[in-house]
């Protein structure tokens, strides 16, 4: 039986124990660009054995990581974001959740499965280890970077009709729908703050990798093996109409930034407590506008009183 | 003329002729008929020269004597279920001469122990037969080999190689066995090994030992409670190493080459593992309390032919002590946690372990198709 890519179903489910499967609970807003890899290493006959042809290499360690790239809804897949952050509160009438940065995601995956038509691929022992929310006219999507232990496709736990039943109904966020607010750190962000960009791009990583040990070709839980480099929102100023953004690069001010989506039903707020200008890129390509490009550094919440956020980012959502 | 090229390299190592009247060297070298699966070689020999110090109104010294022809060398290879019989055995240096013991039709168990003395001597009796009975009175223990390696330009033979240290490593990339070696001489025109004879060796395809396929236990010695699936430990790297502490010296007898080796001291049985993972404190408290161990680093390969029985390489530490475990903070990623052990003579069976003859800090068990004895 073949299948077509429409035809895919994708969904998440939590795990109690890193790398054991469950049924998956949750619908993925998939959308084109799934691009998980399992390969194995290779390890390449190094014997001098008189022969300039080597022997078929033996199988090593199993690697599995990729892309999963879906659609941002406001009632997000909360297991996906969970899964990253850590530490997620829900609570309230109406009611809000908060994902918080934890230090570490250790003891913490899903179990994701897709209907690929011939078999349901069910990815197991899957941490998420970095996002990147895009938003531009187009749309806005949300990339999960997954670094997973194992993938089955005979797997027992997920089948055709368990993944048809879960359903999708959240809205879609819009761009229209964005307001994004940035500035310095002498007094909390207001309406004065709010600049219009063209683009906008939040990403964040833990810098999980994989281990391995004897006795299997399969990782052992992957763990943070650095501090969360790399942190980055970067956005485009469609027109050139003021230098702030460029006083503030050349000072290195410290400042702080609010991305906020409403559709009046339903909210979701990225708090970044202390950002500094990396890059401030204003080149002439034409006769049109001069868009400018920013990238800045997230950092942890050193020096701002005006959010209780801690860690680099934080995550609300109603 | 060819020019000599590593993947062209071929090499061999065959024990020497059993006879009842040995000579060291071996009165004639042995033909090697089976690949060694090399990585890496640098056995060599070279001329020690006597400096003419003496005051003859000169500036320049008068020529250098030879006085002695140094040769020995290291061999890495990569580890395989097979070919590796008689290196093993050369190294440790017995096995019960009744080996190997037959598992199935065409699996074939061999153990491996430590040897008081690698020189050529006679089979004693209390090493496991009767003399007479299948076994002629008399017969020595030959723990060297000859080594041939084909490079192209002519083929290197080292006579009478002996092996005084040996040093197994297993990692995710591979496990490999290195061997250092003390070597009677070198011979370039050897008319046993010969390009025409090493022409005709090729793989045999034995499987390589893959580390995903390792089980490594550990636990307190005891000779009651045999190691289990629960004292499975989860290791990133080992190395075991074996050192044969050999008396290497140039008799009156020996002329310009060494003396057959002996035993200068006792055999040192060392070697350390790595974790990937700090997770508990175990082997911290084992080092404190001066906790005697035991262990395995297993391998289980694939089938034997159609067997049903599969390729094993075990290597048993009866009893072991560690003499360092460190789990340093080296940067922002995981404590990865070190050992480092030293292994000893139990004090009683270990339970659990195969029964052996010699009294032992170490032995290796091979299970493969070779059916004879590598000593015998």
């Amino acid at each position: 039986m073949t299948q077509q890519g429409f035809e895919v179903i994708g969904g998440v489910g939590k795990e109690s124990a890193w790398g054991t499967g469950v049924a998956v609970t949750e619908r993925l807003p998939l959308v084109g660009g799934l691009a998980i890899k399992s390969p194995f290493d290779l390890l390449t006959d190094e014997v001098l054995e008189g022969e300039a042809a080597p022997r078929t290499p033996d199988q090593g360690a199993k690697r599995i990581s990729g892309k999963i790239p879906t659609k941002m809804r406001y009632r997000n897949v909360y297991l996906m974001l969970e899964n990253f952050f850590g530490a997620y509160v829900s609570g309230g009438a109406p009611l809000t959740y908060t994902y918080t940065m934890n230090k570490s995601i250790e003891g913490k995956s899903v179990t994701a499965a897709f209907e690929k038509g011939v078999s349901i691929w069910e990815y197991i022992g899957l941490k998420i280890r970095g996002f990147e929310l895009k938003a531009d006219p187009k749309g806005i999507f949300i990339d999960y970077d997954a670094i997973i232990k194992d993938l089955l496709r005979a797997g027992t736990t997920n089948d055709t009709a368990a993944l048809a039943a879960l359903t999708d109904t959240d809205a879609n966020v819009l761009f229209d729908e964005m307001n994004f607010r940035i500035g310095d750190l002498a007094d909390a962000l207001a309406v004065g703050d709010e600049i219009k960009p063209s683009s906008l791009s939040i990403k964040v990583e833990r810098k999980l990798e994989p281990k391995y040990a004897g006795g299997s070709k399969l990782t052992l839980e992957p763990l943070e093996e650095d501090k969360r480099l790399g942190g980055k929102l970067s956005f485009t100023l469609p027109r050139y109409a003021s230098n702030t953004l460029k006083d503030w690069a050349d000072a290195n001010t410290k400042l702080q930034a609010r991305v906020y989506f409403d559709n009046s039903a339903n909210n979701l707020e990225f708090l970044l407590p202390e950002i500094t200008v990396d890059d401030f890129d204003l080149p002439v390509s034409g006769p049109g506008s001069l868009p400018i490009s920013i990238t800045c550094s997230l950092g942890r919440n050193d020096n701002n009183s005006n959010m209780t956020v801690t860690e680099e980012i934080e995550l609300n959502s109603q | 003329m060819p020019t000599g090229q590593g993947h062209a390299v071929k090499m061999g190592i065959k024990r020497e002729a059993l006879v009842y009247a040995p000579t060291w060297p071996a009165a004639a070298p042995a033909q090697v008929d089976e690949l060694l699966p090399v990585l890496n070689e640098s056995l060599s020999q070279t001329p020690v020269n006597d400096e003419d110090n003496s005051f003859e109104g000169g500036i320049a010294p008068a020529g250098a004597d030879v006085i002695f022809n140094k040769a020995e060398g290291r061999v890495k290879c990569k580890m395989r279920y097979e070919g590796f019989n008689f290196l093993i055995g050369a190294a440790l240096g017995f096995m019960d001469p009744t080996k190997p013991d037959t598992v199935a039709a065409g699996v074939y168990r061999h153990l491996y122990e430590v040897d008081s003395e690698l020189a050529d001597e006679e089979w004693k009796s209390g090493e496991g037969w009767i003399c007479g009975g299948g076994l002629k009175c008399g017969q020595q223990k030959i723990r060297r080999g000859t080594a041939a390696i084909e490079k192209q330009v002519s083929v290197h033979e080292f006579l009478s190689l002996m092996i005084k240290l040996l040093t197994i490593t297993g990692n995710p990339g591979g496990v490999s066995i290195e061997i250092d070696t003390a070597i009677h001489s070198r011979d370039r025109s050897s008319a046993v090994n010969t390009a025409a004879s090493m022409a005709g060796l090729s793989d045999a395809g034995a499987p390589n030992l893959l580390f995903h396929e390792v089980a490594v236990r550990v636990a307190p010695f005891s000779a009651s409670t045999p190691l289990g699936s629960g004292d499975e430990i989860s290791i990133s790297e080992f190395e075991v190493v074996l050192e044969n502490p050999f008396m290497i010296v140039q008799d009156s007898s020996s002329g310009a080459y060494i003396a057959a080796p002996v035993k200068d001291g006792e055999t040192k049985v060392t070697g350390g593992f790595t974790m990937p993972r700090y997770g508990n404190d175990v082997f911290f408290d084992n080092i404190d309390n001066d906790t005697i161990l035991m262990g395995n680093i297993k391998f289980t390969g694939p089938e034997i032919g159609a067997t049903g029985h599969n390729y094993e390489f075990n290597i048993y530490l009866p009893s072991f002590k560690l003499l360092s475990v460190d789990a340093p903070a080296q940067g922002p990623g995981s404590l990865r946690v070190q050992h480092k052990f030293s292994s000893y003579k139990p004090a009683a069976a270990p339970a659990g372990f195969p029964a052996n003859i010699k009294d032992n800090h170490l032995m290796i068990e091979m299970v493969n198709a070779k059916s004879s004895h590598p000593l015998l």
